[in-house]
């Protein structure tokens, strides 16, 4: 028993607190990434896609580790299909944010003028929202010492009600930026709209993830 | 009331079926959405955006008050953790039906003539796939009410097979609309057939989420 409780440390939940540690790394370097393609600013751009690769990688790894060693502990608090479906998302997570980046850099496709500020917007809200379930996965070592209950799992709620909230935003920004792309699209180059439509519905889609992630948690909480 | 209806409660799946008729409600308002995307109403179009968040959004509290009734309950014929997962997966079929709403609200995307007859046919196919999962949660219903018996069980387990067949064919009339698409690429900007493209994708997506809905439950009942 020792041995298996070793491989998690004190919780079953500190690999996925790193895993989503990760995640965070990740999605934080999106915001100065979007200003280093606006700003033409390649050096930076290569040294940001760098990081999320690597930091992608890390959590992978975490990731592998914990599929592979969690069918085997016997005790766990809670059901390990809910824990595998957390790492899940967060795995997701983790890709969706690789995938944004490397896209980002993939071709150098001009952004009118009108569409930078709502862009930014769109990614500030999308990695809070990111920021914001990784906040509720750090809790989950609380929630176990309090049993998943009382007052603590009152906050949590509370933190994951926030983090549908911002994902409500998230999603109206993206829907006005869309429209507002299409709105310009006579002036635009048909691969560059089709290319900005895409990475809006990239963007939306991690904050989706984020919030998916965190009512996970909600679940384990409902008993 | 009493120290045992207390104990019971009222039949969670009764209000499982509110839910599923909230997001058949949902998928309901694609024909309305196809009709005004083919007759170039815009306006239309962003109400029935509208009305589809406000659906949806009802769909939601309908959830929400059902997961609430289940952590208060002491005793229940099913796991809670199954059936706040069948909510989810209902869930999913909502999420799809809006989204198709916000890609049409999106972009004034004209279909263009050829086009139109395979359009309606793939929407109002999508339609019966919900119509289906709808059917199979009435059963689902009397099956609960007859404390999960043989016969019914059966009926519930063909209703999800006629959902997957449902499905199959909705998945017939996508790929015979994407083929016309692509036959008429000349014919139309570089941008509206990447747009038929989302169009077909965000509508086979709610038929997909119907069938795992029809996928769950039969390996709930299957392997019980």
């Amino acid at each position: 028993m020792k041995a298996l409780l070793s491989l998690f440390g004190k919780s079953p939940f500190k690999p996925l607190q790193s895993h989503m540690e990760k995640v965070r790394e990740c999605a934080t370097r999106l915001s100065p990434l979007v200003s280093a393609v606006l700003g033409g600013d390649e050096e930076t751009q290569k040294k940001l896609v760098d990081e999320i690769c690597a930091m992608e990688s890390e959590a992978d790894k975490i990731k592998n580790d914990i599929r592979s060693h969690l069918p085997r502990s016997l005790f766990l608090p809670v059901d390990r299909r809910d824990l595998l479906e957390i790492l899940a998302f967060q795995d997701a997570m983790a890709d969706t944010c690789q995938d944004i980046a490397i896209t980002l850099t993939l071709r150098k496709a001009s952004l009118h003028a009108d569409l930078k500020k709502p862009l930014e917007d769109l990614v500030r809200e999308v990695t809070t929202t990111c920021a914001r379930a990784a906040d509720v996965t750090q809790e989950l070592d609380e929630l176990l010492e309090t049993g998943f209950g009382g007052k603590e799992a009152d906050r949590v709620l509370k933190m994951v009600d926030q983090i549908d909230a911002d994902e409500t935003i998230a999603d109206d920004t993206a829907i006005v930026i869309a429209r507002k792309l299409f709105e310009l699209e006579r002036q635009l180059e048909p691969v560059d709209v089709m290319y900005w439509f895409h990475m809006f519905r990239r963007l939306h889609e991690l904050a989706d993830l984020a919030d998916s992630a965190g009512n996970r948690v909600r679940l384990l909480l409902a008993r | 009331m009493s120290v045992l209806d207390r104990l019971l409660g009222k039949s969670p799946f009764s209000a499982l079926v509110q839910h599923t008729a909230k997001v058949h409600e949902c998928v309901e308002l694609v024909r309305p959405l196809v009709d005004a995307l083919l007759t170039g109403d815009h306006d239309k179009i962003s109400k029935l955006q509208d009305q589809m968040s406000k659906t949806e959004y009802e769909a939601d509290i309908v959830k929400t008050q059902i997961r609430e009734s289940l952590s208060k309950r002491v005793f229940l014929a099913v796991n809670r953790d199954d059936l706040s997962r069948y909510l989810a997966y209902q869930d999913d079929v909502a999420d799809a039906a809006e989204d198709f709403a916000v890609v049409l609200s999106l972009r004034r995307t004209e279909v263009h003539e050829d086009l139109r007859e395979d359009l309606r046919a793939f929407a109002e196919q999508v339609i019966n796939v919900s119509q289906k999962m709808l059917a199979m949660a009435d059963d689902l219903l009397v099956l609960a009410q007859e404390s999960f018996s043989g016969k019914q069980a059966e009926k519930v387990l063909a209703g999800t097979r006629e959902l997957g067949e449902e499905e199959w064919k909705a998945d017939r009339l996508q790929r015979k609309f994407a083929k016309h698409c692509y036959q008429i690429e000349d014919k139309v900007g570089p941008v509206d057939l990447i747009f038929y493209d989302k169009i077909s994708q965000t509508l086979g997506a709610i038929a997909n989420k119907a069938e795992n809905t029809g996928k769950f439950l039969h390996m709930l009942i299957a392997h019980r």
